[in-house]
C-alpha cells in the first residue's frame, strides 16, 4: 500500500516535471486565447487562483523566486529553532548552577541566624534562583510553541 | 587654701603618680585586651566585572591556547599528584601579550587546580591561597562562567577553612555573575 502510494506520487511528480520542462521549452498546451493552462485543466479555464485561493503566478521566474524564498524561510525557521534550543540549554544550565550555589550560600547563612549581612545575601540568592527558574521554563515553553507552529 | 595632701607632695611624686595613672589607663585600654571580642567579619559581595573582548589572533596566542588545551588533556589522563603538577605547570605558562582570553583560561585552570586540591588532605587552605588573590573584591573579574566557577571553589575552600564571611561573599558574587550571564541570554 505504502509502495503504491509512493509510486503514485512519483508519477505525479514526474508528470509535473515533464509538463514544466515542456512549458519552459515552449511546447506547453495552450488555451484558445494562447494563455498557459493549468496542467490537468480542460484548456478553457482562464488563469486564476490555485485551489487554495492564492495566485501562484504564471511566470517561471516568479515561481523560482517564490520557491527560493520559501526554502530560505524554512531554513531560517529551522536554524532559529536550533538557536532557541541552544539558548534554552544555556539558560537552564545557568539556572541549575545559580540554584545550586544558592543552596550553599543559604547553608552558610543558616549558621549566622542573627546577622543581616548573611540573611540578606541568602534572600537575594533565593530571588535570583526563582527568577532564573521562571526564565528557563519560559524559554522552553517558547521553544515548544515555535516547534509546534 | 592648699589641700594638705597636695601640699605634702613634691614634683617628683606628682610626676610618678601621673605616670602611674597614665600607664594604668593604657593597660586598661580594652582594644589591647586579648580577651576582647575580635571585630566581626561580614561577607563582602562587591563585584567588579569586565567583558573579555576577543583579541586579534596571533601565532603566540594560538600556541598558548593549544598549550592550555594540552594541559587539560594531560590532566584528564593523569591522577593524584601528577594531575596537580600538570595543572600547576599550566598556570606557570607565560601569557602572550595582548591575549585577553588568557585571563579566563587561567581562571578556569586555577579553579580546576583548586578543586583538585580540595580533594587532598589539608588542600583547602592551599586552594584558598591560590584563588583568593585572583578573585579579590578589589579586582575587576571577567564576566564569564569560568569566573563564576572559580568563585564557587573559593567559597567551598573558605567553608572548609572556617571563613564563612569569605564563603558567603564568594558564593554571592558567583551568583551575580551567573545572573548577569543569564540576563544576557534573555530574548
Amino acid at each position: 500500500m505504502r509502495e503504491t502510494r509512493r509510486e503514485g506520487s512519483g508519477w505525479v511528480l514526474a508528470s509535473v516535471a515533464l509538463c514544466l520542462a515542456a512549458w519552459v521549452a515552449g511546447c506547453a498546451p495552450t488555451g484558445r486565447d494562447g494563455g498557459v493552462v493549468t496542467p490537468g485543466g480542460n484548456g478553457n479555464v482562464p488563469d486564476g487562483p490555485d485551489p487554495d485561493g492564492r495566485d501562484e503566478g504564471d511566470d517561471i521566474g516568479v515561481l523560482e523566486a517564490r520557491l527560493e524564498r520559501l526554502t530560505a524561510e524554512q531554513a531560517a525557521k529551522a536554524s532559529s529553532t536550533e538557536a532557541n534550543f541552544g539558548v534554552c540549554e544555556d539558560l537552564c544550565s545557568l539556572t541549575s548552577s545559580i540554584c545550586s550555589v544558592k543552596e550553599k550560600l543559604c547553608d552558610v547563612a543558616e549558621r549566622h541566624p542573627g546577622e543581616e549581612e548573611y540573611q540578606g545575601l541568602c534572600r537575594r540568592a533565593e530571588l535570583e534562583c526563582s527568577e532564573a527558574e521562571d526564565s528557563c521554563v519560559a524559554c522552553v515553553e517558547r521553544r515548544e510553541r515555535a516547534a509546534a507552529e | 587654701m592648699t589641700h594638705p595632701i597636695r601640699a605634702s607632695l613634691g614634683w617628683g611624686p606628682r610626676l610618678a603618680l601621673l605616670l602611674g595613672l597614665g600607664l594604668g589607663l593604657v593597660a586598661c585600654d580594652p582594644s589591647d585586651d586579648a580577651a576582647a571580642p575580635v571585630a566581626r567579619r561580614v561577607p563582602d559581595a562587591t563585584l567588579r566585572v569586565h567583558v573579555v573582548a576577543p583579541s586579534t589572533p596571533t601565532d603566540e596566542g594560538l600556541a598558548y591556547l593549544r598549550a592550555m588545551a594540552d594541559v587539560h588533556d594531560r590532566a584528564d589522563r593523569a591522577r593524584g599528584e601528577d594531575r596537580l603538577q600538570t595543572l600547576r605547570q599550566g598556570l606557570s605558562l607565560p601569557v602572550p601579550a595582548g591575549l585577553a582570553e588568557a585571563e579566563v583560561l587561567r581562571l578556569d585552570l586555577a579553579a580546576r587546580l583548586a578543586d583538585e586540591l580540595m580533594t587532598t588532605p589539608h588542600g583547602a587552605p592551599t586552594a584558598r591561597e591560590l584563588l583568593a588573590p585572583m578573585l579579590d573584591v578589589e579586582r575587576s573579574l571577567p564576566l564569564d562562567r569560568a569566573t563564576a566557577r572559580a568563585l564557587v571553589v573559593l567559597g567551598d575552600a573558605a567553608v572548609a577553612t572556617g571563613d564563612d564571611a569569605l564563603a558567603a561573599g564568594s558564593y554571592a558574587r558567583s551568583i551575580e555573575i551567573m545572573s548577569s550571564l543569564r540576563q544576557e541570554l534573555e530574548p
